[in-house]
């Protein structure tokens, strides 16, 4: 008997519809086609184990799969369970009966447990968009698949639940999740806030103003100066994730597979700081089949690269094309896809080799030019889409064993979500703009001019401090920030002089006394 | 020796015998046997004694293809709409006395 089983392959963050095929006829052999790769070959294996450890018997018939379209690769073991219940249904096993309503997904083990897959996310969306009435997934996806409404989702634990479902012997509960209330309730919390630290209130401040404009920052400070405690609490004073937002970054973690069991949307903006060994692929994402990399798990969130320095140049480089474009195409051989990357960029590194130069106690034992070598590590064009510069002192003694708590992350999140709301507001007619940062020169132009007493300050500091053009246009930006904060319409001499301060690897003096 | 004694414990437990040696070109199975509900093909290894290796090792990958692929011609040519069923059946010893196994099920037909 010839059946229908309905699946799908994750390509990029997005689904397809892959039907199996299943005939069953006069013979013995058993034929697997569609291009399947090797981890879809081997299920052949578990599935007859899978059916013997349950009672099932593997029909010994002509099988002859084929898996639709044939064109495309199907990777990974997440077809298990569509081709057993193919093959069982196939060999009338299984009522095949309510098989045309459901879209099947699941990896089994020998023992006919069904495990978790990758991708269930998107699957979901696509089940839902392709009009299927339910999806079958294993349990620990069902939460995340949950979030798509409009759809049944049933969570199984073995593959007898599947099969008495279809035979309609038993029902299976589907899992309800109420996306929107567990969403809301999840956001605020954190494990991390900003009240920890002791001192600091400038690199608070730089970091504040960094939230709400977008910007991307490096910090440049000793060690052990707080640099990577500052950065983890990052994702504290960001604006809380929107439901499209968070949506987007849980289909990249779900295609990933790297969303906790049992996670439905990710609430939080995702902190994610690779190792300084990390290589090119894994950064923005490749590979044979490609999967998605750093800069695409940290989308719509921070990516933290802590001691930049060390990080191979190369690895450095192919940050900068994402940066502008805010996703990442990859292409390869077998196919092209394309990746969200909309991250905000939070650098750490040691002043010189040693740590110390600029340290107000200790004396740094680098020649002037080791410290430029050091800087030089990092390309003018990388360091050019960094907006905030910022140098990080340690906390004196007296401060740190201060027990008054500073500023909650809470407070400051709100300050930065009505700047933000100004700059909504500000760039509503602008396709693809949403913050200080992203202003090109046409909207600087308009929205970032210095009033009188403010241009005067730029110029006298152009000329002292001996900065460069491309510090100009970046501290227009960070003070249109800073003015945002400040509630300001216009950009006032005091807005200047703080954008300034946040140019300290921009002095031509830096490294030379 | 191995082939007769296998026939008449396969008799003995009520199948029937439907071909001996049958062949399909150069590939070849030793019994055809066949009870109520299924059709089942029997590969016999004979060995005198199992000091390298028990019999059943001797059908590898190579010879279940060439079992797999002769039962699909058998099947096809007689229209036997019965599943099928692979048994191996290991004789160890020689005329003085003989061990003899029966393994049922011992594989199914793998990816073609």
């Amino acid at each position: 008997m010839l059946v229908k089983v309905y699946a799908a392959a994750v390509q990029g963050i997005d689904a397809m519809p892959v039907t199996i095929e299943v005939n069953c006829s006069r013979g013995c052999l058993f034929h697997l086609v569609g291009l399947p790769d090797s981890a879809v070959k081997e299920s052949h294996e578990r599935i007859k184990s899978a059916l013997s450890v349950n009672g099932y018997k593997f029909p010994t018939k002509e099988i002859i799969i084929n898996m639709s379209p044939a064109d495309v690769r199907k990777e990974g073991t997440a077809y298990d369970l569509p081709l057993a219940i193919g093959i069982l249904a196939s060999a009338e096993e299984v009522s095949a009966e309510r098989l045309p309503r459901f879209m099947l997904m699941g990896e089994i083990s020998l023992d006919g447990s069904v495990l978790p897959i990758k991708g269930a996310l998107p699957i979901a969306i696509l089940a839902r968009s392709e009009g299927y009435e339910g999806l079958i997934v294993p349990e620990q996806n069902a939460r995340e698949a949950a979030v798509v409404n409009n759809l049944q989702v049933f969570g199984v634990r073995n593959i007898r639940e599947v099969i008495s479902f279809l035979n309609g012997e038993a029902e299976l509960e589907p899992t309800v999740v109420d996306t929107r209330a567990e969403f809301y309730a999840r956001q605020a919390s954190f494990d991390l806030d900003f009240a920890e630290v002791k001192g600091q209130e400038s690199v608070k401040r730089a970091l504040e103003v960094a939230a709400a404009g977008g910007h991307n920052v490096i910090m440049v400070g000793a060690p052990g100066s707080g640099k990577s405690m500052m950065a983890k609490r990052l994702p504290s004073i960001l604006p809380p994730l929107s439901l499209g937002e968070s949506l987007e970054t849980t289909k990249i973690h779900s295609v990933a597979g790297k969303l906790p069991r049992g996670t439905s949307l990710i609430a939080q903006r995702p902190f994610r700081s690779p190792h300084h060994t990390i290589s090119q692929v894994a950064m923005v994402g490749g590979g044979t089949y490609p999967a998605p990399g750093e800069i695409s798990l940290a989308h719509n969130g921070v990516l933290f690269l802590d001691e930049l320095p060390e990080f191979n140049r190369a690895v450095l480089e192919v940050l900068r094309q994402p940066l502008e474009d805010r996703h990442i195409s990859i292409a390869r051989a077998k196919c092209s896809l394309d990746y969200p990357a909309s991250f905000m960029l939070v650098a750490s590194m040691n002043p010189c080799p040693c740590g110390y130069y600029n340290h107000p106690t200790k004396q740094c034992v680098c020649t002037p030019g080791q410290v430029q070598k050091y800087l030089n590590r990092i390309s003018g064009p990388l360091l050019d889409r960094i907006d905030i510069q910022v140098e990080i002192v340690p906390v004196p003694f007296e401060k740190m064993a201060d027990t008054r708590q500073g500023e909650p992350s809470a407070a400051i999140r709100e300050r930065v979500v009505a700047a933000r709301r100004v700059q909504e507001e500000r760039f509503k007619g602008e396709k693809g703009i949403y913050c200080n940062a992203q202003m090109t020169l046409r909207l600087m132009n308009i929205h970032a001019v210095p009033d009188a007493d403010g241009l005067r300050l730029l110029k006298n500091a152009m000329q002292r401090l001996n900065l460069s053009a491309r510090a100009y246009d970046r501290i227009l930006r960070v003070a249109r920030t800073i003015a945002d904060l400040d509630g300001s319409q216009s950009i006032k001499s005091s807005h200047i002089a703080e954008a300034i301060s946040y140019r300290n690897l921009d002095r031509a003096a830096w490294g030379n006394s | 020796m191995g082939e007769a004694m296998a026939t008449s414990m396969l008799v003995g437990k009520g199948l029937r015998i439907r071909n001996h040696n049958w062949r399909c070109g150069k590939l070849e199975i030793d019994i055809v046997a066949e009870s109520d509900d299924e059709i089942i093909f029997v590969e016999v290894k004979t060995r005198q004694n199992t000091y390298f290796a028990d019999p059943k090792d001797a059908v590898t990958d190579k010879k279940i293809r060439n079992i797999v692929r002769a039962a699909d011609a058998y099947i096809k040519e007689y229209e036997v709409d019965k599943p099928a069923r692979f048994d191996i059946v290991e004789i160890v010893g020689n005329d003085g006395g003989a061990e003899i196994d029966h393994i049922e099920g011992a594989f199914l037909p793998p990816l073609m």
